[in-house]
């Protein structure tokens, strides 16, 4: 039966070329044929190469994420809580109007009262009330500001989306028409 | 397409119309809501993303929506190229109220074919203001 006789050269691969190297093992065969070390070192070095410039384009994701991400999450905290601020103050302003119409109304029913001023203070009671409703639209841009807070901070596992409420580049509501003026004409 | 108004003589009268809001955040549906009911538009239903406010869309018989950008599953741009894109839908209004305000949102959104577009935050003129821009197109 024949048996088959392996190449001189080829048993060692090339990954356990260095540990036998370090380990003062004889990277020669007796006799001197140096061609196969020769080749499994190349393949090594290769492959070390390969690896460097892995780590080294690893290395500037990293850098790249840990200058971004405390700064953008400081930024869009910084929003959340000057927006929040915002809209307790326009609510308490607000609501101290409305308090003030309502002890008024409260006022007049025991004097002289006419049905006009009754009606015209009603009205402004609504408008403030509908002021202190359109204040709480700060919870939509406060989540959606979180939501991105929360993505930049595990930027390193969830792909961080762009966008979001966040001041630059962001068009007001006068240029938001004059924009749509043009494009419409 | 920029800014497609339907004009047909069965319109209704602005009060009856059929709004639907679409929004992600609750809260933000509830505001429109209470705007829309303080503009005499009682006829409001709502939806939580682009996904659900088109099925409802081809199911009901909306005259008017009022939508967000930013939701999950599908965002207001989508579902505004969807309603532009069905042929029982296209000539619906549609307000887009979101805080995605950059210059790309704006040309996109009036290149898909938005009726209106108001940037968070907003007040309640603002909102009135814009509504009616769009129904004097619409020629109600």
């Amino acid at each position: 039966m024949a048996t088959k006789q392996k190449a001189p050269g080829k048993t060692r691969s090339a990954k356990s070329a260095p540990r036998q190297a370090a380990a003062g093992k004889p990277t020669t065969k007796p006799g001197g044929r140096r061609a196969a070390p020769t080749r499994a070192t190349g393949a090594v070095l290769s492959e070390l190469k390969s690896l460097a410039r892995e780590l080294n384009k690893a290395a500037k994701g990293l850098s790249k994420k840990r200058s971004g991400n405390p700064k953008d999450v400081s930024t869009i905290l910084g929003n959340v809580e000057r927006m929040t601020a915002e809209a307790a103050t326009k609510s308490l302003i607000e609501a101290e109007s409305a308090k003030l119409i309502v002890s008024r109304l409260t006022d007049s029913l025991s004097r002289d009262w006419s049905r006009k001023d009754i009606e015209t203070s009603l009205k402004e009671l609504g408008g403030h009330l509908t002021n202190i409703i359109v204040a709480q639209e700060f919870q939509d841009l406060a989540g959606q500001s979180i939501r991105h807070a929360l993505k930049a901070l595990v930027g390193a596992i969830i792909v961080t989306e762009g966008g979001g409420p966040t001041e630059e580049g962001r068009l007001s509501q006068i240029e938001v028409d004059s924009l749509l003026k043009d494009l419409m004409s | 397409m920029l800014f497609a108004i339907r004009t047909d003589k069965t319109m209704p009268d602005r009060t009856s119309l059929k709004f639907l809001v679409v929004d992600d955040f609750s809260t933000m549906r509830r505001i429109v809501r209470n705007l829309l009911k303080e503009l005499g538009f009682t006829n409001v239903d709502e939806a939580e993303d682009g996904a659900v406010a088109l099925a409802k869309l081809r199911d009901g018989n909306f005259e008017f929506v009022v939508s967000d950008w930013n939701m999950p599953n599908m965002d207001g741009l989508t579902l505004l190229q969807n309603v532009r894109a069905d042929a029982r839908l296209k000539t619906v209004p549609f307000l887009m109220i979101t805080a995605e305000a950059k210059k790309e949102n704006i040309i996109a959104a009036a290149q898909a074919g938005a009726s209106g577009y108001i940037v968070k935050p907003f007040t309640a003129a603002t909102l009135q203001e814009k509504l009616d821009k769009i129904f004097e197109k619409m020629g109600i």
